[in-house]
């Protein structure tokens, strides 16, 4: 080998380790952070909201919200904070702007939170009424979460107070076996505040026979406010074990939200699927998580779910038949929801 | 610091100067025996864990690995060409700067490399050629609820493998420094869109534009070893540093950790059969 090739060989093989070595050392992937300050926070917050948020164009449209108008608004008084409670109920204001059950700080000092969308709304909901028609605890059944029992008139009614809890296959198979004899079923999900949207599936799943397209799902590709991927289907495949086919009412508030309001957007338009109560809370947006600097965890609304017509849900779902409980209702311990749930199955039946 | 300056890109253009120096050994002679060179290191290290996915937050904190190296030198050869493989386990237990939430790290690489050998002196020895990697990662991050709480990364890439080593003696007993690098050049990675849920992609399917092309510009990646194994009677030790520098900035989203670890093993030496 001659002496110039050897050279070469050295150089060529130092040159192999110690480019990659340099560029990788000088080609860091890093990310901005604010600092964290009282102003480095709230420019977290703001920022991380401004790129990661997903229904900015709704509510521009639904009361005018003018995030960059937002930031310059609360700005001035950031820097004079000097408690941290006050800070705390600052950002928590800046979090409400956006008029989304959603998006949240969660602290040591609390969660901040958005509940107008409840707030405003009668309740509809009594957990004494719910205590009435469901009777004593040896007069219903417990599983997976939820609990059934027939009604004098021949009515399953079925109460699903949450999606958090998991329920498997079987607790479904065997409930709709036993209220299989019904004439028809009142699915209660008033005040379910939403939980694990697989969980939602599962249980629409009961009420088709055929795929069905339950709504169309999409997520954010890039920083700015349009940034959006393709929607694409939720499809619902039919439950394996024993389904539903006969009239079916499910109850709705405005505290029903979330995966709850999923489960609405689901079902509603099926075939004998009546939707009566109060317009749901909406909360369609699956919400992600981030930090700020000092720590305090961010949640916000990021991929938006759409129903079959393409309209968002954020806003909630009208029901079929609009109804409240009455305050004479509520006095003669009488659930005007329920009841009205009876009629139509019976009328249907009849 | 521009004397700094002068220094590094002194030491980085040396190799592609073509002046001359004096290299007058005969080359030593190449491994045409078969015989694996099998090393296993543990180590202990930090862990910086950057994924824009989770947080915006850089997380920190201690890092345990597990890696098995093998060499052997390809006969039909004569033993010029070597075929390496390459397996870590890497383990970190990471925590954000505010210190209130933690997070798992890890990383599980797989890589070969066949690379050609050259002694241009008698005790050191270079070699150059190429590598394919697989690598599969996850972070999970214990104290973010939600929708979010992990990332699982799985890249495919293949590039450019060096190596350098250089036998030498401690006092009397007879030692092998080795620096050994290997820098991904074009790949595949596997990664979320900025925005998308782990619901859509494995509960609804939604399965697109997953896969996204790397290399240098978007993913800087280098892996490097540098070794000092000392030859006793019937037993090589190792002692090292290994950086594992794995980067990207893919699809909006931002990733990295980087790894330095001390590693410490042994060498064994063995001969594959077949019955």
């Amino acid at each position: 080998m001659t002496h110039f090739l050897r050279s070469l060989i050295v150089r060529v093989v130092c040159a192999a380790i110690l480019w990659p070595s340099a560029f990788v050392m000088t080609s860091c992937v890093t990310e901005e952070v604010a600092p964290n300050t009282v102003r480095g926070n709230f420019d977290a917050l703001w920022q991380t909201l401004d790129e990661r948020y997903c229904f900015f164009d709704l509510k521009a449209a639904e009361y005018g919200l003018d995030w960059n108008e937002v930031y310059a608004r609360y700005l001035p008084e950031v820097a004079q904070q000097k408690n941290l409670w006050d800070y705390f109920n600052l950002l928590e204001d800046v979090v409400c702007e956006l008029r989304d059950g959603h998006v949240n700080i969660i602290s040591s000092l609390g969660t901040a939170r958005y509940g107008e969308w409840f707030d405003n709304y009668p309740a509809n909901y009594a957990d004494t009424l719910e205590r009435k028609y469901l009777g004593r605890t040896t007069d219903y059944v417990t599983t997976g979460g939820m609990k059934y029992r027939v009604l004098a008139d021949s009515i399953a009614y079925v109460r699903c107070p949450s999606f958090d809890v998991v329920f498997g296959s079987g607790n479904l198979h065997v409930m709709m076996l036993t209220l299989a004899p019904c004439k028809g079923m009142i699915l209660d999900i008033r005040s379910n505040g939403g939980g694990l949207l697989t969980q939602a599936e599962k249980l629409a799943s009961v009420f088709v026979n055929d795929k069905t397209i339950g709504g169309y799902m999409t997520h954010k590709t890039g920083k700015g406010h349009n940034d959006f991927a393709k929607p694409q289907a939720i499809e619902i495949e039919p439950f394996e074990g024993q389904r539903w086919t006969k009239p079916l009412v499910v109850l709705t508030n405005r505290r029903t939200y979330s995966a709850a309001n999923a489960f609405v957007m689901f079902v509603k338009g099926l075939p004998g699927v009546t939707i009566v109560g109060d317009k749901t809370g909406g909360g369609s947006g699956m919400p992600l998580t981030s930090e700020l600097p000092c720590g305090w965890t961010l949640r916000f609304s990021a991929c938006p779910m759409y129903d079959r017509q393409m309209t968002l849900t954020e806003e909630g779902i009208a029901p079929d038949v609009k109804v409240d409980i009455t305050s004479e209702d509520y006095r003669r311990d009488v659930d005007t929801i329920i009841e009205t749930a009876r009629r139509i199955i019976r009328s249907a039946a009849d | 610091m521009r004397n700094l300056l002068k220094r590094w890109v002194a030491v980085l253009m040396w190799p592609a100067g073509i002046t001359l120096s004096a290299q007058t050994a005969e080359p030593t002679p190449f491994d045409t025996t078969g015989i694996h060179h099998g090393t296993w290191l543990v180590g202990a290290g930090r862990t910086n864990a950057l994924d824009t996915y989770i947080s915006p937050l850089e997380y920190t904190g201690p890092t345990f690995t597990l890696a098995h190296l093998t060499e052997r030198g390809l006969r039909h050869s004569g033993g010029r060409v070597t075929f390496s493989t390459r397996f870590d386990g890497r383990l970190a237990y990471v925590t954000s700067q505010a210190g209130n939430h933690h997070a798992y790290d890890g990383d599980f690489t797989f890589a070969t490399a066949w690379r050609y050998n050259w002694c241009p002196r008698r005790g050191l020895k270079l070699a150059l050629g190429g590598m394919a990697e697989a690598d599969l990662g996850f972070t999970y991050n214990t104290g973010l609820a939600g929708n979010n709480p992990a990332q699982a990364r799985a890249t495919l890439a293949i590039g450019l493998s060096a190596l350098a080593a250089y036998d030498s003696r401690l006092g009397r007993l007879p030692l092998t420094l080795t620096l050994q690098a290997d820098a991904p050049m074009v790949g595949m990675k596997f990664q979320p869109h900025y925005g998308q849920s782990y619901y859509e992609i494995f509960e609804l399917g939604h399965q697109r534009g997953h896969l996204h092309v790397t290399w240098p510009g978007n993913a800087p990646t280098l892996h490097t070893l540098l070794t000092a194994q000392f030859h006793f009677r019937h037993l090589t030790a190792t002692v090292g540093y290994l950086s594992d520098v794995r980067q990207s900035r893919v699809g909006e989203l931002k990733y990295h950790s980087w790894n330095n670890s001390f590693v410490i093993g042994f060498v064994r030496h063995f001969r594959l059969t077949s019955r």
